[in-house]
């Protein structure tokens, strides 16, 4: 058991799991472009896709969850150790920062974690008037398509919806501007004019996005404080 | 595009800090008159981000050829980094600038900072190699706290960069996440800094190989920016 304590809360544990990652990393790297079973992978959750793709190209994968699993748990240690160790002369904020960056590193995991389990991506191709159902049964009807071009470019597209469910209304969704309806993200990705207006629709759902989001605020700001003190201490 | 040419030649023959800060001068009126007749941050195509790579790790070397004492190590330390930008300036004129309107996609604030981010904490990354170069051969502990310090920074801007390029999937994706090639370069890239970061507390490891692993951390870099966006699929393909 202590054995097991002093390899959890110990640096160079992390220095090898972060040097195995990488290892991984470029495996998968190398594999990605390779083989066809990776064009699913960003259509459906990641654990969805492990179960279906083959191992030969999943390997990897696998190997990266169980170094992250492993490495979480040595940064959750290694954190705890941190901060109940007395240290003399240290300030509260150059021991606390470095686990601020910690914990948001977490949080990202966690995103990641529920994201590979929980998320959903249903792809839809719309033409005006056409009509489909989402998870809670609002229905969408795409009205009409919007677009501008320049020199032959296309440079803005719009698709304008009929939310039919408890009330109707109208929702538009540009690139970068989707919508939130009934949990569920409405996007447009993509459209074509010919032979008639259509519009390439995504509905998505990302649990993880807020984790991922405060996870990413909590490691910035750690390291924007670590930095800030360093420097202070370098002067 | 003359200027832009000329400011590759005096970073070429920046045996003189004169000739260099005059090519950091020039190569800055050019990304700036660019951005003016565009509308728009120019950072789009092989062409401007590798002009901007170059202005950026110029830019960041200027504090660090000031606080370096040692005026023979501040001069051999401006002429590798003048070598460097001098080659990302030629290779820049080898390419054309993209100048067509952009794509819906790419019209957003969160992916000009995602971009600027990313290419800022390249070039700290540059720099961070230079310094890692000098300290080989010089051993100057003073190089190498530098190039922690530059590390650091860059780190801290890369993150940035990845976060507010997850915020920009989000709303043009509907993901902050994708499986691609570039993703997982740029991964690695940050876990072969944060390594970096955590392998300094050993002690076996400080000097020059802390230094070498910040050294090979550019070579990544490069790959990620270059190989990866030229040679690979994915939503980063140049």
């Amino acid at each position: 058991m202590k054995k097991l304590l002093s390899l959890l809360t110990s640096i160079r544990t992390a220095n090898i799991l972060l040097g195995l990652f990488i290892l991984l990393l470029i495996a998968g790297a190398i594999l990605m472009p390779e083989r066809p079973s990776f064009q699913r992978i960003n259509q459906m959750p990641l654990f969805s896709w492990l179960k279906e793709a083959p191992l030969s190209d999943t390997w990897w994968l696998y190997g990266e969850i169980a170094v992250l699993f492993v490495l979480a748990l040595n940064t959750v240690f290694c954190s705890i150790q941190s901060l109940i160790k007395k240290t003399q002369g240290k300030s509260l904020l150059l021991k606390i920062s470095p686990q601020i960056i910690h914990l948001g590193f977490c949080f990202i995991m966690v995103a990641h974690l529920v994201s590979s389990a929980y998320s959903f991506h249903l792809f839809w191709v719309f033409q005006e008037t056409s009509r489909a159902k989402l998870p809670d049964g609002t229905v969408l009807e795409l009205e009409r398509i919007n677009y501008s071009a320049e020199r032959g470019y296309l440079t803005s597209m719009q698709a304008i919806f009929k939310l039919k469910g408890k009330d109707e209304k109208r929702l538009t969704i540009a690139p970068n501007r989707p919508a939130l309806v009934s949990g569920v993200g409405v996007y447009l990705k993509q459209i074509a004019l010919n032979p008639v207006p259509r519009a390439l629709i995504e509905i998505s759902y990302e649990p993880g996005a807020l984790w991922a989001l405060t996870g990413g605020v909590l490691f910035c700001l750690g390291t924007v404080l670590l930095i800030g003190l360093r420097l202070k201490q370098s002067n | 595009m003359i200027i832009y040419a000329v400011s590759a030649l005096f970073l070429l023959t920046s045996i003189k800090r004169e000739f260099f800060f005059t090519a950091v001068l020039l190569e800055g009126y050019y990304i700036i008159s660019r951005g003016l007749s565009l509308g728009r941050l120019p950072l789009v195509g092989v062409h401007d981000t590798i002009v901007f790579l170059s202005l950026a790790t110029a830019l960041f070397s200027l504090p660090l050829y000031l606080v370096i004492k040692n005026k023979g190590l501040s001069k051999r330390f401006l002429i590798i980094t003048s070598v460097i930008c001098a080659v990302f300036s030629l290779s820049a004129l080898l390419s054309r600038p993209y100048s067509m309107p952009l794509p819906p996609v790419l019209r957003t604030f969160w992916f000009e900072l995602h971009v600027s981010l990313s290419f800022l904490s390249y070039g700290l990354f540059g720099v961070a190699f230079v310094l890692g170069v000098i300290h080989f051969n010089s051993c100057e502990a003073e190089i190498e706290r530098y190039q922690y310090i530059t590390i650091l920074i860059g780190y801290l801007l890369f993150s940035l960069s990845m976060i507010f390029g997850g915020i920009w999937a989000f709303y043009a994706w509907g993901t902050y996440w994708l499986w691609t090639p570039k993703e997982l370069w740029t991964t690695l890239l940050w876990v072969l800094y944060t390594l970096y970061l955590h392998l300094r507390f050993r002690p076996w490891w400080k000097g020059k190989r802390i230094a070498a692993v910040g050294v090979a951390g550019y070579v990544v870099v490069l790959f990620t920016y270059l190989g990866v966006g030229l040679l690979m699929k994915s939503s980063h393909s140049f």
